[in-house]
């Protein structure tokens, strides 16, 4: 039991001693032309740590990481690397190296001499680049393949053969641009695992873009979610499951149930609220009255029963029982139409189909989201629009 | 269903048409290589088996001079017409810029436009750019005509190309011109080849243009034998004509060969 609890304790490297950053982003813009890709990007990465960085297609994530390569420049803000300034860098000047989506292997060269270019690159001796190879190899469980071509390779092969090219030069950072995107679901979750054991045992810190984001949750110690250009919360898997900070978040993370709720009054650490179907219970985090919050709930946290639970007024249908192998999943039908769902462990009772049910859960496992629109309201409601309507009409009087 | 009979007929036919397409191919170069070993002056009848034409031919300085003159044509205007088509290709490949459609679309013009218009063009220009009519203005004319062919060819094999493979370089540590030479080249230099042969060959064998650039100093093989005809071709120019036929033949197979091992080499 206790050597059990001190397992857990131990991975997560950054919380030992105190981190030191390695890869700084301060401030960072990208324009494409108008397209404003990446805003005002802030950032720290540190030593030894698994960062990915999450996000839908197109949120800038591959942009990000190919600016920490040295592959686009940033239109303004600045890059360090190791407390450096990379702002004058060329990629083949940053001790950082990359491994592509698409592989890149260079098809023209068999395996040993792909692994081999970076050392070839820094003219290290002959004898020296043929045990670092054979080592690089074992480590990712290719030997026997050096005279092949990347042709020949499968594409789990060639995933490996690139990783082994990059971690040859042991660079003080890895950048993983979504490596096991082309590979099958049984492989990816092979890939996935010795990545992180692969990690560990070098001691690198790898930053890893994915849109996966059960993948993120599996590898890293950090996750920093993006979505159209900003880093909407940077945090452990379990912060971020747990806690999401935006509605975007809870959404895009694992499954959820969002319900829009209007706030009407907080007792005792409890915030009584109420939305289009019906009445429901939250956390108190101090809430204005009548303030739009989003309250999201996992589908197995959710419960329900024939009778109204006290605070919870989120009557339904029972539409669906989907058996899902481990996990059976219920979908209720509220009165306005939302459409709840609810996973349970297969060996407890689930409700019947047709039947009526009232959902409810523990307040503790419900997640209050603020919405930015929020913001939007406040700041009409505290506008003076009569100074405004003045102005306009000092105005219409000099076109006059 | 078919039955075993109309296969077999198809089968027979299918085999005689391409007899006929083979003879209708080499029998005008079986004739050629067979009058260049013949007696007689006369090219109609044969008449006994000589290598004596091989001899004469040796001794038949102008007819070697104008082959040799060709050959150093062929060279350096395909030297030229590399260099340009591969950067022309490359650029157009990796950089996205405003009037590329116009320089595609130009590309063709010195393909598709008539030779004869391409070789008055020319001879007008070097009359106006005051280039004395020799080897070089006939180099010049060369790489001319020759440059879309690599372009094409160059391009042909880049468009498979994944930039990221140059990136992956860069990121190992390689600059700009230990990728250039270590990467970008050797992958696209099957294109560049077989730029260079069809560039070669188009130069080896042009007339029109060569006429019209060209002065009494350089005349070339081409020229050569059509000035020839006028007094009735030698069969010492049908020896030529076998040996450079010969010479061909060894370049094709040993390019095949190369191909072949290659695709051997990368498992395709």
């Amino acid at each position: 039991m206790e050597k059990e609890t001190e397992s857990i304790k131990e991975p997560p490297s950054i919380a030992e001693e105190k981190p030191n950053p390695i890869v700084e982003i301060i401030g960072v813009d990208k324009f494409y032309d108008s397209n404003h890709v990446v805003k005002n990007l802030n950032m720290t990465i540190y030593e030894k740590e698994f960062l990915s960085i999450l996000g839908p297609s197109g949120c800038g994530k591959t942009t990000l990481l190919r600016m920490i390569a040295g592959f686009e420049h940033q239109t303004s803000g600045t890059i360090t690397i190791e407390g450096e300034n990379v702002e004058n860098k060329e990629p083949f000047e940053r001790n950082i190296n990359t491994v592509f989506q698409s592989y890149a292997l260079f098809p023209h060269m068999n395996i040993y001499d792909n692994i081999a270019y970076g050392l070839r690159m820094k003219k290290v001796p002959k004898n020296e680049i043929k045990s670092r190879v054979d080592k690089a190899l074992v480590m990712v469980r290719l030997e026997g393949f050096e005279q092949r071509y990347p042709s020949q390779l499968s594409g789990g092969q060639k995933q490996r053969v690139a990783i082994a090219r990059a971690i040859i030069n042991n660079p003080r950072v890895l950048l993983l641009d979504e490596p096991l995107g082309a590979l099958d679901m049984k492989l990816r979750k092979q890939m996935q695992i010795e990545l992180k054991s692969l990690q560990r045992k070098l001691g690198i810190t790898f930053i890893y873009v994915t849109h996966d984001q059960e993948e993120a949750l599996t590898m890293s110690d950090r996750i920093a979610v993006m979505n159209a250009g900003n880093v909407d919360q940077l945090g452990t898997p379990e912060e971020i499951y747990a806690r999401p900070a935006t509605k975007f978040i809870a959404d895009f993370i694992g499954e959820t149930n969002l319900f829009e709720a209007v706030a009407e009054e907080e007792r005792g650490g409890t915030a009584y609220l109420y939305c289009e179907a019906g009445d429901l219970l939250g956390k108190s985090e101090g809430f204005d009255p009548n303030e739009i919050v989003y309250v999201s709930v996992r589908p197995e946290k959710i419960r329900c029963s024939s009778q109204a639970v006290e605070g919870f007024s989120l009557g339904g249908v029972v539409r669906e029982n989907i058996y899902l192998g481990n996990i059976i999943k219920t979908i209720i039908m509220l009165t306005n139409g939302q459409a709840v769902r609810i996973n349970t462990p297969v060996d407890l009772p689930v409700p019947a189909l047709g039947s009526i049910q009232y959902i409810y859960w523990d307040i503790k496992d419900s997640v209050m989201i603020y919405t930015p629109s929020n913001d939007i309201i406040k700041q009409i409601e505290n506008a003076d629009f009569a100074a405004f309507a003045g102005e306009i009409k000092t105005k219409e009087a000099g076109n006059v | 269903m078919q039955t075993k009979k109309t296969v077999s007929l198809q089968n027979s036919f299918s085999r005689l048409f391409s007899t006929f397409v083979y003879i209708f191919l080499y029998a005008p170069i079986a004739i050629v290589i067979l009058f260049s070993f013949n007696t007689s002056r006369r090219n109609i009848i044969f008449e006994g088996f000589t290598f004596s034409w091989y001899g004469e031919m040796i001794q038949n300085s102008s007819l070697l001079q104008s082959f040799v003159n060709t050959l150093i044509v062929a060279s350096a205007s395909t030297a030229i017409a590399v260099v340009i088509g591969t950067l022309t290709a490359v650029a157009m490949f990796r950089y996205r810029f405003k009037v590329k459609g116009a320089i595609d679309a130009l590309l063709y013009i010195p393909v598709v436009i008539p030779e004869i218009v391409l070789g008055i063009s020319l001879l007008a220009s070097f009359a106006i750019a005051n280039v004395p009519l020799g080897r070089i203005s006939l180099i010049i004319a060369h790489a001319t005509f020759s440059i879309p062919f690599v372009v094409f060819t160059v391009r042909a094999r880049l468009s498979g190309y994944d930039r990221s493979i140059e990136e992956a370089a860069m990121d190992l540590g390689a600059n700009r011109i230990q990728v250039l030479t270590g990467i970008t080249i050797p992958i696209i230099a099957p294109g560049i080849i077989s730029g260079a042969i069809l560039a070669f060959t188009l130069s080896i064998d042009d007339f029109i243009i060569s006429f019209f650039t060209t002065g009494a100093s350089s005349i070339t093989f081409p020229l050569k034998i059509m000035e020839s005809v006028r007094s009735g071709i030698r069969p010492d120019v049908y020896a030529l004509s076998s040996i450079i036929m010969l010479i061909t033949l060894i370049v094709v197979i040993i390019s095949q060969l190369s191909a072949y091992k290659n695709a051997k080499k990368s498992g395709k």
